[in-house]
């Protein structure tokens, strides 16, 4: 592999460096075929489970902002997450799949539902032990990087304030430093507006390993960088994931970027997700009407453009303050158009949810599984 | 120098690469068959049947500098042709100066950016000299532009119905009445659903899809002859982008404008663009058909560039560029991809700005592995046979 580092040097491992750091883990670097065997349920607990997780914000009008309705951003979203695995939520713009990650690691309250980590409730109240163990990655380096600290001093923050490694801190950065293969010779010292985009998501997601999390939510981790940059920082989470055995739950828009780094993938529309699976099975065969259209609307690299087999999907997303009866998508699905009268009452009266847990889920009501 | 005179082959295609340093260079290192009118974008794999017009643009040795703490050389003596009706896409990732290369054309450079040399002629007169009066005669009219964020281009305090009126009567001479009609037909003819109570909406009552689709109605209202485009489907969602890709299609047909799309995005350029042009640090390194650029790419960068880009339709090995851009202040000598080039010969391609090489049919790439200077191995040496990468002389 020709590994692009962005300090053009090696990303050499140590070892007694960050590979030995914190607790061992039953769950270990699981392959992504292992992890696709375990998402079945054999047994393996999951790392993450959500249940019905809801959040509405409030909708307020006139000049006593009464309360008119609700904007249900996360719908009823229930996943679970098995150690090792990278599962992505893939949607477009209002989709709620930011939202969902940020209600999930407790930067918002829940409206409703639960999600429970290592079968524990995680909440506000969560022991901070537990709730570091769960660490985000935002999207854009430039502007989640404090421009006045050094690279050290950015990456050791989540160590000072959980008060952790005094005695070697320094040391234990610039090992993390090498892992995410940035030079610590001559980053530890440099300051964000020194580095370039993806130098600084690699800074980005040092921090986010500070605390040696099991589980990291990357909330479209590649979005700001050019696709050559975009390469070299997929590796890496590639990589870090298969060295430290992590978890990634992976919020994006960008299906390309889902069908590298994903074991499954779940796409949201309006709040809810329409369908869930091993991310090849749904890329090769998507069954829901939304994944299909979706999937279809990408702009492929090609010199032969053809314009008439791609399905279209018409129009925005509606208005979530004020979404659709029964199943949201039906005023852009093209299956709908197809359906006679009686069938399409079904679509607009009856809401196509789907709770079953298992390999693949679809909330379709005119799609059966395979 | 127009770098299209065919009778002195050397001279004409070292001026194509732009940069003043290329004529004391390697006059011996290149065969001068290998180099047969390089800076011609006429070729036989697209718009065959206007090769013989006159073109209506041309960009001869453009070079923009911005004047900061150092010298910034954002773009670097490119040249190329484009007729009516062509379309063209330009790729580039940030810093390429794929962006600057366009605002150069029609005078939108800011400071402290400068056109430093070249000409940029339109219909054969040179913008580049041109008044403000002169140059706003052209851009908005013949030329129209597109940009990204089109919401942000509105301006708030106006319903879009009134900005598309004033537009319309800025470049023909109509009513009130009649360019509200045709402010209401050309935002039918984006695709706006409702165009009669979409013009009494302000801005911020559309969404980016919607904005984008006014946006190109806008730049339609002095029924240019010529569509530049920068970025016009960035930060849409996947569904609206399929949207407006469709529309530029459509557009270009029923219109018969030429069209210059720029973007970082492959897949956008190739879905509507013929013929593309690669930069990279300011300068052009590629150029050809969509078939030639994607199926036989030759310069180091657009390969690896190409394998760099995840396909939704299959997982793949990516292969990533080492390193970054470079930063444009202190430009890397010679070649300017040479520092993350994986088959750079020390000694030529860090030293001498590379010629283009033509691979016939319009396809050229300035990369010296394909002239007799280079010393590495013929098929790019183990780095370039692991790449699966070949070199055809």
């Amino acid at each position: 592999m020709s590994r692009g580092d962005a300090s053009d040097e090696g990303p050499s491992r140590r070892d007694g460096g960050p590979s030995e750091r914190g607790t061992p883990r039953t769950d270990g670097s699981g392959t992504a075929g292992a992890v696709r065997d375990r998402a079945g349920g054999d047994g393996v607990e999951p790392l993450l489970s959500v249940r019905d997780l809801r959040k509405y914000y409030p909708v307020t009008s006139g000049v006593l902002g009464r309360r008119t309705g609700d904007v249900k951003a996360v719908d009823g979203v229930s996943f679970d997450l098995y150690p090792g695995e990278t599962l992505a939520v893939v949607g477009e713009s209002g989709c709620g799949k930011s939202s969902m990650a940020e209600t999930l690691i407790g930067l918002n309250e829940a409206t409703g539902g639960e999600v429970l980590f290592r079968g524990e409730p995680l909440t506000g109240d969560t022991d901070r032990r537990v709730r570091r163990e769960v660490q985000m990655m935002f999207q854009d380096p430039f502007s989640t990087l404090n421009e006045r600290m050094t690279v050290g001093r950015i990456v050791a923050e989540p160590l000072v304030v959980h008060d952790e490694r005094a005695e070697d801190r320094e040391s234990y950065v610039r090992d993390l430093l090498d892992t995410v293969g940035l030079d610590p010779y001559r980053y530890y010292r440099a300051f964000p507006h020194e580095l370039s985009g993806g130098q600084r998501q690699r800074v980005g997601i040092a921090r986010a390993l500070a605390l040696n999390p099991s589980l990291v939510v990357a909330d479209e981790p590649v979005s700001a960088l050019d696709v050559s940059i975009q390469a070299q920082i997929l590796e890496l989470l590639e990589d870090l994931q298969a060295e430290f055995g992590l978890t990634y739950l992976v919020i994006t828009h960008d299906m390309s970027v889902v069908r590298q780094i994903a074991d499954r993938v779940a796409v949201m529309y309006l709040g809810r997700i329409v369908e869930l699976g091993d991310v090849d099975e749904v890329f090769d065969d998507p069954r829901h009407p939304y994944t299909e259209a979706l999937l279809s609307s990408i702009p492929r690299v090609t010199a032969n453009p053809t314009e008439d087999r791609r399905i279209r999907l018409e129009g925005s997303p509606p208005d979530p303050a004020d979404p659709p009866s029964g199943c949201n998508f039906h005023p852009r699905c093209h299956l709908y158009e197809e359906l006679s009268a009686e069938e399409r009452a079904r679509c607009e009266r009856e809401d196509p949810r789907s709770e079953k847990e298992g390999e693949r889920r679809l909330a379709c009501h005119f799609r059966p599984e395979r | 120098m127009t770098g299209r005179e065919p009778t002195d082959t050397i001279t004409d295609a070292t001026t194509e690469t732009g940069s003043p340093r290329a004529n004391d260079a390697r006059t011996e290192a290149v065969p001068p068959d290998a180099l047969t009118d390089g800076g011609r974008m006429d070729g036989a794999g697209s718009g065959g049947d206007r090769a013989d017009e006159a073109p209506l643009l041309s960009v001869e040795g453009l070079t923009t500098r911005f004047y900061a703490d150092r010298v910034i050389s954002a773009v670097d003596g490119i040249s190329y042709e484009l007729r009516a009706g062509e379309t063209l896409g330009i790729v580039g990732e940030s810093g390429s100066g794929k962006s600057v290369s366009v605002r150069s054309l029609v005078g939108l450079v800011e400071e402290p950016g400068r056109i430093d040399d070249g000409a940029v002629r339109w219909k054969g007169e040179d913008l580049v000299g041109a008044g403000k009066r002169e140059l706003r005669s052209v851009r908005g009219a013949e030329i129209g532009m597109v940009f990204q964020n089109a919401k942000a281009a509105f301006d708030p305090t106006y319903t879009v119905g009134e900005q598309l009126v004033e537009a319309v009567r800025a470049h023909r001479d109509l009513s009130k009445r009649a360019a509200r009609e045709e402010a209401r037909d050309l935002l039918a003819e984006v695709g706006l659903p409702n165009p009669e109570s979409n013009l009494d909406a302000y801005p911020h009552e559309y969404s980016g899809g919607m904005a984008q689709r006014a946006m190109i109605a806008m730049s339609l209202a002095g029924e240019p002859e010529l569509l530049i485009a920068d970025e016009p489907t960035t930060g849409l969602d996947v569904s609206i982008q399929a949207q407006i890709i469709d529309l530029f299609r459509r557009l270009i047909r029923e219109r018969d404008m030429a069209l210059i799309l720029i973007s970082h995005d492959l897949g956008v350029v190739s879905q509507v663009c013929e013929r593309i042009l690669v930069m990279y640090a300011g300068r052009i390194i590629e150029r050809g058909s969509r078939a030639q650029i994607l199926e036989t790419p030759r310069h180091p960068y657009t390969r690896s560039f190409l394998e760099s880009i995840p396909d939704v339709d299959r997982r793949r090995e990516l292969s990533s560029i080492p390193g970054s851009p470079p930063n444009l202040g202190s430009p890397p000598a010679g070649c300017r991809f040479h520092p993350r080039c994986p088959v750079a010969d020390a000694g030529l391609c860090d030293t001498e700005t590379p010629p283009p090489v033509d691979f016939g049919e319009g396809h050229t790439a300035t990369c010296h592995a394909y002239t007799d200077a280079y010393a590495g191995e013929a098929d790019y040496g183990a780095e370039g046979r692991a790449r699966g990468w070949e070199v055809t002389r």
